[in-house]
């Protein structure tokens, strides 16, 4: 009878696993026990012992050991430093080439990942952020789609009081910009905010000096940042002294804060106790004056959702129902709204999510084009370095260690480029810090996260491009390379790996030319748009204006006298005052209709002005009159503009009567139709918009200078102010700045994404010129043979240049569908576009092309001209 | 570009250098209990310390029931440390034609036997007559 013998697969498995020379004892001993076993019990008994055993023994100790056989590693890592070094330096074009565009990709890499992370990084240093919100609320017919910012003063400490889930509530205002004068020393300062004395619980802003808890709890106390306070009290303790403001007031330091940091939302130069503050008297105090920006700190766990539901019951108790139905409060999480916020009057200009992922794209992009060039580089040359390939493999090298070999080569070249890169971003660091209004530092130190992503970045990019290269170098097979093709059958082979080498190397400069297509397009396209906005006709003149800010509160008479008087001045072309002006910065008055039903009554923004206002401005008038300072009646009349007087729906508007109950003015006539112009930004489409003459509510003047002489009139202006307020010099803005800064975020995108785009095709073309060279050496004889044949100058280019254009062409065509869709998302974003025409592509493709051929050109040129027996005769 | 080179090349070697020192690193002296067992029956089985031999006899010895992979476990410890030494016997019929892994002591291992025993002795010799005394 046969012997039953233990499982087969048991053993195979030992056999794999184990050290091969204690294998043969081990099965020895196993079999020893087996045979001992069978003796005993049943065979099937003894063959389950014999595998458990054998589990027993696929552990570590028994494993093969590691081939420790002293090949000198080191002097093997040396000689590939060496050789890699010698092959850099003596293709010093294209290593110039692979260093120079991947030095200049990792250093925008680590500057869009500086510009990203700082962006991700806004308010996220208070260590409640999680639980900090902003209360903000969503009116519904209001001229503003996404809610505002602010709310009125009543709504933050109620909802402490009355709802259990927020732990403490604070509310900002803007304080007016203030003539703060302390001894000698007098300046017109911005940035500060009133707040509430629980500020410091919720936000953690340090406190250098003062008491946290108490600092704002007293009327008329202010607490200074650390560089204010040093302006004014250079060398002495601030804490304790006074301040006087607007030569009304004398407030008391309290505390010394740390500087407010850059990645915040809003932030301030000083902080007064909002006690110290009186809101004008405007009725019911829940819906009158929303000027407090009202933060909640919510309890650990509290649910948003249960929380907004509460704040709305809360209306509901303190509001007429119409108006509380109409209300939706919501919470934003304070670290959300740099990026995430878009609602009317926010505290400061936020950023934009969009422009994250953009800059990150177009760095990625620019990354991909640095690393193809690397790749392609590498393997046109290959056939160079096929030799040094088949000696290391006679000699003994097995495929891993030469694809260790070119990933190390690879690696090294990324390395030195990032730490080229390293110093160039270092460079533009400054420029960049400057253009952006921002503080970034390269600070690899305290930065771990960029260190380690540019680390990262230089690794995975030296692993990636060098793994394809590396695959196809450790391929070759040594007999032919040493030998050379011989044989039908071998040279086959190799033809066919070149031609997949060939297409893989077409198929990434298209990918190259598609992305460096794309980045035209959308260039083109942002700054179309961005000139169309600057160049549109507004419907108004924004050039040489200036606007004044006035004392509050306005005497009318002194205020006509001063008109009159500017008016009279040399190169002041004409002088308006009013309470606000085209840029966003209208009012929302409730009106009514009179004679129209409430729900065709459209929600309409209104600008108060004067009489010369239109004229001053250069708006235009589409049907009636403007108002005349020879009619009294005017003073109670109104103007609206083509888009209400369309919404409205009456047939003859200027029959028609409008009033404002709400701040008492009666029924009065509407006297003209104005041409409708952009008092918002371009983004929003033109509103419904009323003008009325209010003279109680003027806050400034506007005044239109003599083009020729703005200097001297602005010098003379100065001089003029001094009569008027004595202790309070001119302060003045240019009205076309602060419009355009309605549209800076673009203008600054626009202008990062033109340099991105430049540098992209930048490292395209030092690609495409690397890949040029190198067909022109290879081709350098065929074109010699041609040429003896009779081909012409002409032939040959078109040669040359056939293939460019067909890759290229074929990169066209990928990117622009996709350039379609990104940049008419983005020009849906403006109420008013230039539309996407087909001109911006065929430019795109003709730009990109001709980039193309002008890079081929050089090398097409001179191997096209050059005589083709010098060509011939060289052997190669 | 040379300072470079040499400090990415000295970077290299020092891994090198770690990878291979590593084993001789992490390799300890120490004698544990059932090392010391399975030494000493490598010395009473002198010539014929093999796998299962030493199994049994550490069965039969002290009662302990092991499986052959501990006793294997062990005998690789042990060598690793050189207190053994290890070579094939000859070829039988049995245990399917394989040779028998053998295990000699070393003089190292002898040295650590010796050694655990004066300390034991030592140890021995220094307990007060009293302290057994229940």
């Amino acid at each position: 009878m046969q012997q039953p013998t233990p499982p087969r697969w048991i053993n195979r498995l030992l056999e794999r696993i184990c050290d091969p020379h204690r294998l043969e004892g081990i099965q020895g001993d196993l079999e020893e026990i087996y045979e001992r076993r069978l003796e005993q019990y049943s065979p099937r008994r003894a063959q389950w012992g014999y595998v458990l055993d054998a589990i027993g023994f696929l552990r570590p100790f028994s494993w093969k050991k590691r081939d420790e056989s002293s090949l000198n590693h080191l002097n093997m890592y040396r000689n590939y430093l060496k050789v890699a070094r010698r092959n850099l330096i003596k293709n010093k074009g294209y290593t110039l080439i692979n260093v120079l565009g991947l030095m200049i990709s990792f250093a925008c890499c680590l500057l869009v990942g500086l510009y990203i992370q700082d962006e991700l990084s806004y308010d996220r240093y208070h260590e409640k952020h999680q639980r900090i919100y902003r209360l903000a609320n969503q009116s519904v017919g209001a001229a503003y789609e996404n809610g505002i910012a602010k709310v009125s003063e009543p709504w933050a400490p109620e909802a402490k009081a009355s709802i259990p889930e927020v732990e403490a509530a604070c509310r900002f205002v803007f304080y007016r910009q203030a003539l703060v004068t302390r001894g000698d020393q007098q300046y017109y300062e911005r940035g500060g905010l009133y707040a509430d004395a629980s500020v410091f619980d919720i936000f953690s802003w340090p406190l250098l000096e003062g008491d946290p808890t108490l600092a704002l709890r007293e009327p008329n106390s202010i607490v200074l940042t650390q560089s204010f306070a040093d302006k004014y009290f250079p060398h002495e303790k601030a804490v304790g002294q006074s301040l006087n403001f607007n030569n009304e007031v004398e407030l008391t330091v309290t505390g010394i804060v740390a500087d407010i940091p850059d990645n915040s939302h809003f932030s301030f130069r000083f902080l007064v106790s909002l006690n110290s503050y009186t809101p004008p008297d405007q009725g019911d105090k829940w819906v009158r004056w929303n000027q407090y920006y009202s933060y909640l700190l919510l309890q650990p766990g509290a649910e948003v959702k249960v929380v907004e539901k509460k704040l709305d019951d809360m209306l509901a108790l303190h509001l007429d129902e119409k108006t509380s139905a109409a209300y939706t409060p919501f919470l934003q999480p304070i670290a959300d709204i740099h990026l995430g916020s878009k609602l009317h009057r926010e505290m400061a200009t936020n950023g934009d999510r969009s422009y994250i992922y953009i800059f990150g794209i177009v760095g990625l992009f620019i990354l991909v084009i640095a690393s193809i060039n690397f790749i392609n580089l590498f393997t046109a040359r290959a056939t160079h370095r096929a030799k040094e390939v088949g000696i290391r493999k006679v000699i003994g090298a097995n495929r891993k260690s030469l694809v260790f070999q070119f990933l190390s080569e690879s690696t090294l070249v990324t390395i030195f480029a990032a730490l080229l890169a390293v110093g160039l971003a270092q460079l533009l660091l400054g420029p960049l810090n400057s253009f952006l209004g921002k503080s970034l530092a390269l600070d690899f130190f305290n930065n771990s996260p960029l260190l380690f992503g540019l680390v990262g970045m230089t690794l995975v990019t030296g692993l990636l491009a060098g793994t394809y290269p590396a695959f196809v170098l450790s391929s070759f097979k040594p007999i032919y390379v040493l030998k050379g093709p011989t044989g039908i059958a071998s040279f086959f082979k190799q033809a066919d790996g070149m031609s997949r080498r060939q297409l893989m190397r077409q198929g990434l400069v298209v990918f190259q030319f598609a992305i460096a297509t794309f980045l035209i397009i959308s260039s083109l396209v942002v700054s179309g748009q961005l000139n169309y906005i600057k160049n549109k006709n507004l419907g108004f003149n924004k050039d040489q204006t200036i606007n004044i800010p006035l004392e509050l509160p306005i005497n009318s008479q002194k205020l006509a006298r001063m008109k009159a008087e500017l008016q009279g001045m040399p190169g002041v072309l004409k002088v308006s005052a009013s309470a606000n002006r085209p840029g966003g910065s209208d009012f929302g008055v409730p009106y009514v209709a009179v004679g129209l039903a409430e729900e065709n009554q459209p929600p309409m923004r209104c600008l108060v002005v004067d009489e010369d206002f239109l004229e001053t401005y250069e708006i235009e008038i589409a049907e009636g009159r403007s108002f005349s300072a020879d009619m009294p009646t005017d003073s109670s009349a109104y103007l609206i503009n083509e888009t209400a007087a369309k919404q409205l729906g009456w047939d003859q508007p200027l029959e028609e009567r409008l009033a404002m109950p709400a701040v008492e003015r009666e029924p009065a006539p509407i006297i003209g139709i104005v041409k409708d112009f952009h008092f918002h930004s371009l983004h929003e489409p033109i509103t419904p918009l009323y003008l009325f003459i209010e003279k109680t509510w003027y806050s400034e003047l506007s005044i239109k200078l003599d083009a020729q002489s703005i200097n001297e009139t602005l010098a003379d202006l100065r001089t003029k102010w001094k009569t008027y307020t004595p202790d309070k010099p001119l302060r003045y803005s240019f009205f076309d700045q602060s419009f355009g800064a309605l549209h800076a975020a673009e203008q600054r995108t626009a202008r990062i994404i033109s340099i991105l785009t430049f540098l992209a095709i930048f490292i395209t073309v030092l690609g495409l010129f690397g890949l040029s060279t190198y067909t022109a050496e290879r081709r350098t004889k065929e074109i010699g043979i041609r040429k003896v044949f009779g081909a012409s100058v002409l032939d040959i280019l078109s040669l040359l240049s056939k293939e460019v254009v067909i890759l290229v062409g074929i990169g066209v065509l990928i990117a622009s569908p996709i350039a379609w869709l990104a940049t008419s998302n983005w020009l849906e974003g403006f109420a008013y576009n230039i539309g996407l025409g087909i001109g911006f592509f065929l430019i795109a493709a003709l730009l990109a092309m001709g980039i193309a051929l002008m890079t081929v050109s050089y090398h097409s040129l001179l191997s096209a001209l050059r005589d083709p027996v010098r060509s011939i005769r060289h052997q190669g | 570009m040379q300072p470079f080179f040499s400090s990415f090349v000295f970077f290299i070697s020092y891994f090198d250098i770690y990878e291979r020192n590593k084993n001789n690193l992490m390799k300890g002296t120490h004698l544990g209990e059932f090392e010391e067992l399975v030494l000493l029956i490598v010395a009473v089985l002198y010539d014929n310390a093999y796998g299962v031999a030493i199994q049994e006899e550490i069965a039969r010895r002290s009662g302990r029931k092991v499986t052959i992979s501990t006793v294997h476990s062990a005998l690789h410890r042990l060598n690793k440390k050189g207190y053994v030494t290890s070579q094939y016997g000859e070829a039988t019929a049995k245990r399917g034609g394989r040779r028998k892994l053998l295990f000699l002591v070393s003089p190292a291992g002898e040295k650590a036997l010796s050694l655990s025993r004066s300390l034991r002795n030592d140890l021995w010799d220094a307990i007060p007559e009293l302290a057994f005394k229940f």
